[in-house]
């Protein structure tokens, strides 16, 4: 799928990954590849700006680790990015089923 | 990996020296791991992305976030300016005119910026012409609150030096976020951004019924405005110059007339000087 089709729907998607679990972005952007059966490519480095943009929102957080002597940006997702994850799913929802009954 | 990552440094020339170094370091972990996984390192250059591309999505960023803050900020020292209005005899003469025009001015600009800022605080992105708006409206409520600060220092000098020093130093933060902006490439294909009343629109859900469309008939509603704000002025100045009493004589109704034609032609004056500039006044669509 094209990077132009995401737009829009990149963060609800992000949100989506990171609900499983913490992450660092490349173990996002392998999930969001790997859950989409890699339908949704798009290039690597423009998911980190999406990411920073929920941080500042406040829907994730994010810290320093070290893993095998490697420092990484672990994201996590906050109580906020939760419930916007949730309302966005039910939006996403309503959304296709209004598209589904008129595609038939 | 190195010579993508110069590139990379480069092409993020205009983000502030701290960012880049957690952006760079992420890229880095990023390739690696991806190197790590099997890729050669120019698939997972590729796979990353051109670095203008990235770029552009980070002064994207950077962008929305300066521009909100400089409308946070600014609202300090406008406000303080309207409170300092509010509470200082304007001085006599010109400078008094410019204090009286100044409030009326920064309150505008101060209002559509708010406005348009409330409409698109849980947005996560915003386009450019958003963001362009913001920045305009905010310096204009800026100087003018700054040039209305500057007339009444001759009346109340500490309080105009520091509401004045503010809104310089807030000037400051706003042209921050005009650099941001101008450092984003290619934003002529963006779409006409909003106007004013679309902002009402979507804050309130609909606006007052007037019986006609205000952008289609802009003047007939700019003409009831100019005519609100004459009637307020009126009887504010009425009830004032009584001592709160509001006694309705026949000077007072004069000296009215008088304040609502001189209100509503500055009003007038001014909707057609700064209008469209701030996203009052567009095109029917």
């Amino acid at each position: 799928m094209r990077a132009e089709a995401l737009k829009g729907h990149l963060d609800a998607l992000l949100l989506a990954v990171l609900a499983t679990g913490p992450a660092h972005g490349y173990a996002v952007i392998e999930a969001l590849r790997e859950r989409s059966d890699g339908a949704f490519t798009l290039p690597e480095g423009t998911v980190y700006p999406a990411l920073h943009r929920l941080e500042n929102a406040g829907l994730v957080t994010s810290s320093w680790s070290a893993e095998s002597g490697r420092r990484r940006r672990v994201y996590a997702l906050t109580r906020r990015g939760r419930a916007a994850l949730e309302r966005e799913r039910q939006e996403w929802q309503s959304f296709t089923r209004a598209v589904d009954v008129v595609l038939g | 990996m190195t010579g993508y990552l110069d590139e990379l440094r480069k092409a993020l020339r205009d983000v502030p020296a701290r960012r880049r170094r957690r952006i760079l370091d992420e890229a880095e972990d990023h390739l690696r791991s991806a190197v790590e996984a099997g890729a050669s390192e120019s698939e997972a250059a590729g796979a990353f992305g051109p670095p203008t591309l990235i770029a552009r999505r980070w002064l994207d960023l950077l962008a929305v976030v300066a521009a909100r803050r400089a409308v946070w900020i600014a609202g300090v020292p406008v406000a303080a300016w309207g409170l300092l209005f509010m509470v200082t005899k304007p001085p006599a003469g010109p400078a008094g005119v410019v204090g009286i025009f100044a409030v009326q001015i920064a309150a505008v600009c101060g209002a559509v910026a708010g406005i348009r800022l409330l409409r698109h605080l849980a947005a996560t992105a915003l386009p450019a012409g958003t963001l362009r708006y913001l920045n305009r409206t905010t310096a204009c409520a800026l100087v003018a609150s700054l040039v209305g600060a500057a007339s009444v220092i001759s009346v109340h000098p500490l309080a105009g030096v520091l509401v004045a020093g503010a809104c310089a130093v807030a000037l400051v933060i706003v042209a921050g976020a005009f650099r941001r902006l101008t450092a984003l490439a290619a934003l002529a294909d963006e779409p006409a951004p909003d106007d004013a009343l679309q902002d009402i629109r979507a804050l309130i859900g609909r606006l007052p019924e007037l019986g006609f469309d205000p952008r289609r008939h802009q003047w007939r509603f700019a003409a009831i405005v100019a005519l609100g704000a004459g009637v307020v002025a009126a009887a504010g100045h009425a009830f004032l110059d009584d001592g709160g009493s509001l006694m309705i004589g026949p000077s007072a109704l004069a000296a009215g007339a008088v304040i609502v034609a001189i209100e509503g032609g500055a009003v007038l004056a001014s909707y057609a000087a700064l209008g469209r500039f701030l996203g009052l006044v567009q095109r029917p669509r």
